[in-house]
């Protein structure tokens, strides 16, 4: 067999990821006689050991799709491309190519690999898709996700089991069920693998420690299953059949269908004979708790599909999912049952009920305009009061009964489940209603991921006035999400304003749970340590306010200084989530900047890169980063250093600042001169805040920037920066990247955004009720 | 604590015979058979021995030795005294290998050293593994039925399984279990159940794979890896139930498993302790040949140092004063230090006293002692201290101290614990780790070059034999 060395493979290589890389717009236009005579030479040559009869090296051709479908599909065409480049293909001892088969199958594998490009569906890769090609309108296929699994999110595998505990009565200790995995946005991120089977084997036999008992004793709410249990070898099918259906109604919500109902009922029926009777149903249980249902959300068209609308118990979860970390509500299961949840309409009508809601599914209460205004003044009269000593003797709910009349319970209840303040409605209803549309600003943004501020930091830069013990990143991240839920309440040019505004919470109260916000703060005016908390943010975001303001009334944002901020880029949060112990990250800014709102690409650091600053104290972070000018270097930095150096007025902790703070190398030297312990001399020296814009693909914004406030100004107008933010969103709420397909999707999401005045809403519904959302397809057959 | 147990090989193997459930299991038996009667080489086996915060450098090297030279050193470490960090090491002074001077600048991290620290690249928590971990590649070299298992210290904290430290490869994670009772149960099943767990729960996991199968004819896109995933997970639980119900039913793993505590370890010092009791049952029943145990898992705030300091880690990492001890955060370090080693040397006795082949299991062990982020905290990897315990089967130079060209130095202008620094072109950690895959015989020329040459990854004729 030759082989070619290992320089040609090595170029051969990186040209095949270059090309992958940076693919070219639009796909190429091979035709169906291409890939017929393609398939004849692969089945000639490859599909003898690579095909049904035998699969060698576990890989098997034939069934894969000539117009790659997937990044699976790629990945195998990628290989085949490799293997017949290197010779290693066809073996020796087998019929080879002729040069002309050779040259046309490599020709063809080349233009197909850049062709399909897009679909290297990696998160990182998705603003590889050409955006000019995905907003153009021009259709490239029928849009739709393939058939999938995407691994439950830990908070909705934790309500499903905190739902079971609560059902079913189990009095488990919830922090034994928590999940046994982290999170992602993205259906292809997470697996499950032996360890995560094993640590829901263990929660399974926690659970089912508490049902055994019940069922011995017929208490359990699964009624069917203590005749099975008390029956033991002697239980009937029908009896069998009746417990399979109960539990899987009482446990997956959902009926077992013919396949589930006779594996369920076989084991059942094979292990009564087998084991004890309590052992048996354990194990019954334990495997209707590894439905696939109860680890991921399954997504397929219709039995016999090719392309279909997810039938309605899927359609159910996949709208409740996208928006909540919960199970369909019951509005959405109420749908199901009465067959108003398969068309368009149908799930438009639900996705608007959700995005809208202002209380859980049946728990609205409407008021009179008689009993709001009674309601208010009652609420302005309860605020003036400052001590919880005299709140208490003011007898607030009695007053509210009144007001209230039969809905006062249901009121209640809502304040005590947290949905609303006892002033209303001032609360963060997008985190409590709708966690994944706070859970994706959190991801975009990135402002809640914080590097540990370590103490000789936080010393050094007297960071926090005096007296006061710490500082914490997530106060301003909780001000960042209540900054967040503020401007989706109002629901108005929601991008803009995000990047715009200077208005900002300080030491939120409402940034989740209202009633425990309520109950933190008002202890709060008499700690002196909270008060120094709040003394901090204000020092940080350059603003006064007392602490009655902070405590007292309706939660209110303040505005910062004009000049001083703009917009949650000039946020502490976000300053910080983009920084390191020591100094900012210009890089990562820009980074940030380049990625998520010009739709650009930047490549990974090669693996031989040490791609380190230079240990420089003395000196300044621009002056730092000249060793990103360098040939090698500075076509990738310049995307991301000309603007993450516009944000220079901001030191690492997210304030403003007049100069930046360095060594001073020589008095240092002297001083350690005298002794090896003593600190460091600091000094300061200007920063440049200048930058400048490339490789946007938007001309209007290309070009030199004076400082972050220009910068800012100009992305808030950009139409390119709108449709960037779109597809982002997409991303989220479909949990993949966009392909040409998708195009239509995302140039009517952007269009209902823009018609709506900026409407957040508007445009999930548009994306929850488009085919890319609503259709799962399964691969066509060769060729 | 965990009662400590006495065992032979050849007392493990009585009542064990090839017919009665020992066919399925018979290469396993039959290798240990014919090496306890001195037939065949026994496995190789590696222990990694993580801890966070830092390996000064004065703790690495015998007391009243100078640090620092031009040149490498290399001095038998006869009639040294060893600092206290090391000192229970001392019985095994003659196979011990201290080297100091490698660097791993180009894999450092600031508080923690993550997958860094045993692939030698650069590697952050938040991110998924970039590359093959040494752990990884020897579990994968020399596997038992548990290629490899991964045993972390997060005294103090609720972890369970966890990932940070070791990975099959780029993307691949290993977990690591934190809580030494839910190890136990992976490893030798439920304490005092009375039926053949392992093999009610293979067949258990051979139905649950019924419910996955289907799927896989139901997902198209990449997803489609993941279900495969999942029934390959599946498969293989199965299948290594399928071999834990052999050992199980010839009682093997009931004589061999440690004894639980009554109440399951939360400490620093006791999920330690248990550890250990767990990785040596896990090495001297054949589970397993390689076993890392990382305190931490690879970060300073994955454990406190509860049973030592209530301090927290990481000012105790700037050397902070311990208010409630009244002595500097290094000597804390220090005290942590000795701990680990103490268990690690109680470790190593046990392998000492299971007879294999012509000598012991210990003969063909090796245990590397480190820290995941070099000499310090926030560490430029400019110095990165190591302990090897081992000749594993002769193949290892031992009884040396080791040094690579080093000059004294400081850090930020102030000297941390009279901190060396190494030239930017001495070996780097991953020529280490290649010296042990060489030792094994499963040599590479480089481990994991890249970031920097290869020149600087290949193994060490210092160590190497």
């Amino acid at each position: 067999m030759k082989r070619i060395n290992v320089l040609q493979r090595g170029i051969s290589f990186a040209w095949i990821a270059a090309a992958v890389t940076f693919a070219a717009e639009g796909r190429a236009a091979d035709s169906a006689a291409e890939r017929k005579a393609m398939h004849a030479v692969m089945k000639e040559k490859c599909f003898s050991c690579h095909g049904e009869k035998k699969q060698k090296g576990k890989l098997r051709l034939d069934t894969v799709s000539m117009t790659p479908q997937s990044a699976t599909d790629l990945a195998v065409w990628r290989r085949v491309y490799e293997q017949i480049m290197d010779e290693e293909m066809p073996p020796e001892d087998e019929a080879q190519f002729s040069t002309a088969e050779r040259e046309k199958t490599l020709a063809w594998l080349k233009a197909t690999l850049e062709a399909h490009s897009d679909l290297n569906l990696t998160p990182s890769a998705g603003n590889y898709v050409d955006h000019e090609a995905l907003f153009s309108g021009a259709p490239a296929g029928d849009p739709a996700t393939p058939a999938r699994v995407w691994r439950l999110a830990p908070q909705a595998y934790e309500a499903f089991m905190f739902r079971l505990n609560q059902e079913l009565q189990l009095h488990v200790d919830q922090r034994a069920i928590m999940a046994p995995w982290a999170g992602s946005n993205y259906s292809t991120a997470d697996r499950i693998d032996q360890a995560e089977i094993e640590a829901h084997l263990r929660i399974c036999k926690l659970m089912l420690s508490r049902m055994m008992p019940l069922v011995k004793n017929n208490k359990f709410r699964v009624r069917s299953l203590h005749p099975v249990y008390k029956a033991g070898k002697a239980a009937t099918a029908p009896q069998i059949r009746a417990a399979v259906k109960d539990t899987c109604q009482k446990i997956l919500r959902q009926a077992p269908d013919a396949t589930e109902m006779q594996e369920y009922s076989q084991l059942l029926t094979n292990d009564l004979k087998t084991y004890e009777p309590s052992r048996a149903i354990e194990r019954f249980l334990t495997k209707v708790l590894f439905h696939p249902t109860v680890l991921y959300r399954v997504e397929t068209p219709i039995a016999g599909s090719q392309r279909s609308i997810m039938p309605p118990r899927q359609l159910a979860r996949a709208i409740a999912y996208s928006l909540t970390y919960s199970e369909p509500d019951e509005g959405l299961r109420k749908a199901v049952a009465a067959g108003k949840l398969s068309t368009k309409q149908d799930v438009r009508r639900e996705v608007q009920r959700l995005v809208t809601a202002t209380t859980p599914y049946g728990q609205d209460v409407k008021l009179t305009a008689d009993q709001r205004a009674k309601l208010d003044a009652l609420n302005r009269e309860y605020w003036q009061i400052k001590t919880p000593e005299a709140r208490k003797e003011a007898n607030y709910q009695q007053k509210l009964g009144k007001i209230l009349g039969k809905q006062a319970g249901r009121w209640i209840q809502l304040q005590r489940a947290g949905y609303r303040s006892t002033d209303g409605e001032h609360i963060n209803l997008a985190a409590l209603l709708r966690p994944r549309v706070m859970t994706f600003f959190q991801s975009y943004f990135g402002y809640r991921k914080s590097p540990f501020k370590c103490v000789v930091t936080v010393k050094e830069l007297n960071v926090i006035p005096a007296g006061n013990p710490e500082w914490k990143s997530w106060w301003f991240a909780n001000d960042t999400d209540r900054l967040v839920g503020w401007v989706l309440e109002s629901d108005k040019e929601v991008l803009r304003t995000l990047l715009t505004t200077r208005k900002t919470f300080v030491i939120a109260r409402y940034t989740g749970n209202a009633r425990q916000g309520l109950k933190r703060h008002t202890g709060q005016i008499h700690e002196m340590q909270k008060w120094k908390h709040f003394q901090t943010a204000l020092h940080h975001y350059e603003v006064s306010m007392t602490p009655e303001q902070w405590l007292l009334g309706k939660e209110e944002p303040v505005e910062m200084p004009k000049g001083r901020r703009m917009g949650i880029l000039t946020h502490p949060s976000w300053l910080v989530s983009k920084s390191g112990n020591f100094d900012n990250d210009a890089i990562h800014r820009g980074k940030w900047i380049h990625e998520n709102l010009l739709g650009g690409r930047v490549p990974d650091v090669p693996i031989t890169v040490d791609a380190k600053l230079p240990d420089e104290p003395h000196n300044t972070l621009r002056e730092r980063m000249r060793v990103t000018r360098a040939e090698q270097c500075i076509k990738c930095h310049n995307r991301m250093d000309a603007l993450g150096l516009t944000f220079e007025q901001f030191d690492h902790f997210g304030r403003n600042r007049s100069a930046e703070i360095v060594v001073d190398k020589e008095k240092t030297a002297q001083m350690k001169k005298r002794g090896p312990d003593t600190p460091r001399i600091m000094t300061t020296k200007p920063f440049d805040t200048s930058g400048h814009v490339y490789y946007s693909g938007d001309k209007k914004l290309d070009g030199p920037v004076k400082d972050v406030f220009e910068l800012i100004e100009k992305l808030a107008q950009s139409e390119r920066v709108e449709q960037v933010f779109v597809r982002h969103v997409f991303r989220h709420f479909m949990g993949r990247n966009e392909t040409l397909a998708d195009g239509p999707t995302l140039v009517a999401a952007h269009k209902a955004y823009r018609e709506n005045g900026g409407s957040f809403n508007a445009l999930l519904v548009s994306l929850l009720t488009s085919d890319s959302f609503l259709y799962r397809n399964l691969p066509t057959s060769e060729p | 604590m965990f009662t400590k147990q006495k065992f032979s090989r050849r007392s493990c193997l009585k009542g064990i015979s090839l017919g009665s459930g020992g066919l399925f299991f018979s290469p396993l038996l039959q290798k240990v058979e014919a090496a306890a009667n001195g037939n065949v080489t026994p496995p190789k086996r590696f222990i990694f021995f993580l801890f966070s915060n830092g390996y000064q450098e004065s703790g690495a090297i015998p007391v009243g030795w100078k640090r620092g030279a031009d040149a490498i050193r290399q001095e038998s470490l006869k009639g040294a005294k060893l600092p206290r960090d090391i000192a229970a090491f001392a019985p095994f002074q003659d196979r011990m290998t201290i080297v100091q001077g490698l660097q791993g600048r180009h894999c450092a991290r600031g508080h923690a050293g993550h997958y860094s620290a045993l692939s030698g690249v650069n590697s952050a928590a938040a991110h998924p593994p970039r590359a093959q971990t040494i752990d990884g590649a020897l579990g994968r070299a020399f596997p038992g039925i548990f290629p490899m298992v991964g045993l972390g210290i997060a005294g103090g904290k609720p972890t369970q399984a966890t990932y940070g430290t070791s990975a099959w490869g780029k993307g691949s994670p290993i977990a690591i279990q934190c809580r030494p009772e839910l190890a136990y149960q992976s490893l030798f099943g439920s304490i005092g159940a009375t039926g053949n767990d392992f093999l009610a729960r293979k067949n258990l996991l051979d139905s649950i794979s019924q419910d996955v199968r289907r799927l896989q004819s139901q997902i198209a896109g990449p997803e489609k890896e993941l279900v495969e995933h999942h029934f390959g997970a599946l498969e293989a639980l199965s299948k290594r139930d399928g071999q834990m119900a052999q050992l199980q039913e010839a009682g093997t793993l009931r004589r061999k498993a440690p004894k639980l505590p009554a109440k399951p370890p939360r400490t620093m010092v006791d999920v330690t302790a248990a550890q250990c009791d767990v990785a040596a049952a896990a090495l001297i029943s054949g589970l397993t040949n390689v076993v890392t145990i990382t305190s931490g898992v690879g970060s300073i705030f994955g454990t406190d140092y509860s049973g030592i300091s209530p301090s927290p880690t990481h000012g105790i990492g700037h050397g902070t004063i311990d208010p409630k001890l009244e002595v500097p955060g290094l000597e804390v370090l220090r005290r942590y230090r000795e701990h680990h080693s103490t268990q690690a040397a109680g470790l190593l006795k046990k392998l000492q006293e299971t007879p294999e082949g012509k000598g012991t299991m210990l003969d063909n062990t090796v245990l590397v002692f480190t820290s995941d982020c070099a000499q310090t905290q926030h560490t430029k990897g400019d110095h990165w201290p190591f302990v090897l315990v081992g000749d594993l089967g002769g193949t290892l130079k031992t009884g040396q101290y080791v040094s690579y060209p080093m000059s004294e130095g400081g850090q930020d202008g102030k000297k941390i614990d009279e901190h060396v620094v190494t030239r930017t072109d001495n070996p780097a950690i991953n020529a280490l780790y290649c010296s042990l895959l060489h030792a094994a015989g499963a040599p590479r020329d480089a481990f994991n070059a890249g970031a920097v040459g290869a020149e600087l990854c290949g193994p060490l004729g210092e160590l190497v034999v």
